[in-house]
């Protein structure tokens, strides 16, 4: 078994609960069982895993006769069969008898042995999974696992579910790092102890969240994770600090402004946490959110919240959402002014969850929008001379050239207000204590009742969000990362 | 010489390669702070480990095979950019060809990049005579190309739909864009 790399599986909360109706109807003293489709994604971490669907047994595919789950050959051809006509992985989950705990018993051991042998002639080389699911003396689920994959096994770390709350279980068989901040924390969660209940308040602990964007946003929203006593963050910022970012990017100072070279942003988000929190686990990577690296990365995080002004990122959460059923938030501001006036002040937050409507079923994403943004300099120049070239002939020049994305005048008292307000919706997420109001929000601070618009929208089902839903890998991205973006790098 | 300086000969960015010392029991991975003594003709193994790809090859293999199906005959080369080649696309009676390949270059960031423009092979007769205008020459596959300006998905044409168009539809748009030949 692997000691360096593991297995996260992800899944909806609907889609799990329909999974622990079948697996625990024979509770507590009979055992039961499934097949099941998963995405998946290679990381060098491990695999990060997605529950697809279940391929439950046909009447006499698990003999009910038998208190343990005993296979007739069909239901195991029909699951390579299964295998051998998808990209998609198959794994199989089946419970334990009450206080038999999650450990492999012997037949379980000869069961994955036999099944990991068999996945090598089948398929193309998808891993296989197992899980064994069981109940503690409080009802509350245990689950452990292991994925063959490549000729090693890797034990599974954590299950985490999306649904109204963010649920993580880990594996009580997993040896790996645990939450490390609990007595540390509770001093400084006093206030949301007091708030929610020391239980809620230490689940920050052992959280990962993401954050694609580093600035105006951004730097609120981490600075609230860090005092909330999160220990792990992923940062993730292509640009360095410049001196109109002193106005608005929390944990910033001017001598910042005077370095050289200038530091990156995701270099000041990891001061400013340090400072708050020396024991948090940082991994800073200066790159874009479309990068490989940094898709591996977000996959290791219990949340991610979206704190850039780019079509592309707002596109990645959505593909982070739907195909890998990673929840993000998304956070956005749009300023304007006039006559030396400010005319709006708009704050968006939207959250991507579970059955929660991506961008593009939003009609978030303008298509040439967001073709402008990934387009290589040249073409863009190209495509600027001949829209020109086309004006001057008196045709439309918009065929060519629609514009390109605006330069938003945020200023920071309208960014640290999105930004935290996203924090907080973020954490309480996060926490299971409260959830969002609206699956997406609107509202202008300078408009009475800040002209408040609360949307709720589902998948459109022609939309590849609920096409590929937790197809990871082995479904298809909105949007990929172009050749010419600079890779990622991930810095000490 | 480190781990990282044996990397840093070939690689910008040390500190996401993999190296591994090439013997003759097999290669012998060498960490990036680890000292190696270097004896004449030793040799090494740089892997990148942050490797990108510009696009979902499965996607866009998804649409051509839909193609292929159909009877159409479509290849892609990888440099200098990714394009697909339609091979043979009917030209409409009466124009100085009975068919042609057309190459369409893969858009950065796709499918969020939109498909856009066509290229036929440099001193086509159908260059004068099929709409738009004519633009930049280019290399691909060891052949000239010359562009002309088409648009079915921007502009006044079609709106993109990541969900419903791709490098499958975009062939009855060439088909149309070649009939409307003068």
């Amino acid at each position: 078994m692997s000691a360096t790399r593991a297995v996260r599986l992800r899944a909806s909360r609907s889609g799990w609960v329909a999974l622990e109706k079948l697996l625990f109807h024979r509770h507590p003293r009979r055992e039961w069982g499934t097949y099941f489709r998963f995405g998946y994604r290679r990381t060098p971490w491990g695999l990060a895993v997605s529950l697809v669907d279940l391929l439950p047994a046909r009447p006499g595919e698990l003999a009910r006769s038998s208190p343990i789950v005993s296979f007739a050959p069909e239901y195991i051809s029909r699951a390579l069969d299964e295998r051998d006509g998808t990209r998609l992985g198959i794994g199989f989950i089946h419970s334990h008898p009450s206080g038999w705990g999650v450990t492999p018993s012997p037949s379980d051991d000869d069961m994955d042995e036999y099944f990991a042998r068999l996945s090598r002639p089948y398929g193309a080389g998808q891993p296989y999974l197992s899980l064994i699911a069981n109940r503690d003396a409080a009802g509350g689920l245990v689950l452990s696992g292991r994925a063959f994959d490549g000729d090693e096994w890797l034990p599974v770390s954590h299950l985490h579910l999306s649904g109204t709350t963010l649920e993580r279980h880990r594996s009580p068989l997993w040896l790996g790092e645990a939450a490390s901040v609990k007595h540390r924390a509770t001093g400084v969660l006093a206030r949301w102890a007091a708030l929610a209940g020391e239980g809620a308040a230490i689940r920050s602990g052992g959280a990962t969240v993401g954050f694609v964007g580093c600035s105006g946003t951004g730097s609120p929203a981490i600075e609230t994770f860090a005092r909330a006593q999160v220990e792990n963050f992923v940062l993730v910022d292509d640009q360095r600090f410049a001196l109109s970012n002193l106005e608005r990017v929390h944990g910033s100072v001017r001598r910042d402004a005077e370095e050289d070279p200038l530091p990156y942003k995701v270099e000041l988000m990891a001061r400013m946490i340090r400072e708050i929190n020396p024991a948090a686990r940082i991994t800073k990577l200066v790159g874009n959110g479309l990068d490989d690296e940094v898709l591996d990365e977000l996959l290791r995080c219990d949340l991610v919240l979206g704190c850039t002004d780019t079509l592309h990122g707002r596109a990645l959460l959505g593909d982070l959402a739907s195909l890998y059923l990673v929840p993000a938030i998304d956070v956005g501001v749009r300023p304007q002014g006039k006559n030396g006036q400010v005319t709006s002040q708009l704050i968006e937050i939207t959250r991507y969850g579970d059955g929660d409507a991506c961008p593009f079923c939003q009609g978030r994403i303008s298509a040439a929008g967001l073709n402008a943004e990934l387009m290589h300099p040249e073409e863009r120049e190209r495509c600027i001379a001949a829209a020109a070239a086309a004006i001057k002939r008196g045709e439309d020049g918009t065929a060519y050239w629609q514009g390109g994305p605006p330069q938003l005048p945020a200023v920071g008292y309208l960014t640290t207000t999105a930004g935290a307000m996203a924090a907080g919706y973020g954490l309480n997420w996060l926490l299971g204590t409260a959830g969002l109001p609206h699956q997406r929000m609107q509202f202008d601070l300078g408009k009475p009742e800040f002209g408040f618009v609360g949307l709720e929208e589902g998948r459109l089902p022609e939309c590849g969000c609920a096409r590929w839903l937790a197809h990871g890998d082995q479904g298809e991205r909105s949007v990929t990362m172009p050749a010419h973006f600079p890779r990622a790098v991930r810095l000490p | 010489m480190k781990g990282r300086e044996i990397a840093k000969l070939v690689e910008e960015h040390p500190d996401q390669t993999k190296v591994e010392q090439l013997t003759a029991a097999g290669p012998k991975p060498v960490g990036l702070d680890e000292e190696v003594p270097i004896v004449s003709c030793d040799e090494f193994k740089v892997i990148r480990c942050n490797i990108n790809a510009g696009f979902q090859a499965e996607r866009l293999e998804r649409e051509l095979s839909e193609l292929r199906v159909r009877g159409a005959n479509v290849s892609v080369v990888g440099t200098p950019v990714a394009a697909v080649i339609y091979h043979d696309v009917p030209v409409r009676a009466g124009l100085p060809a009975g068919s042609t390949d057309v190459l369409v270059k893969v858009p950065a960031g796709y499918p969020g990049g939109i498909i856009d423009n066509a290229f036929l092979p440099e001193g086509s007769p159908l260059l004068s005579c099929t709409p738009g205008g004519e633009q930049q020459v280019e290399s691909f596959g060891g052949r000239a190309w010359k562009q002309k300006s088409i648009h079915p998905y921007t502009g006044n044409g079609i709106p993109w739909n990541k969900d419903r168009h791709g490098f499958h539809t975009y062939y009855t748009e060439l088909v149309n864009w070649l009939n409307a030949g003068k």
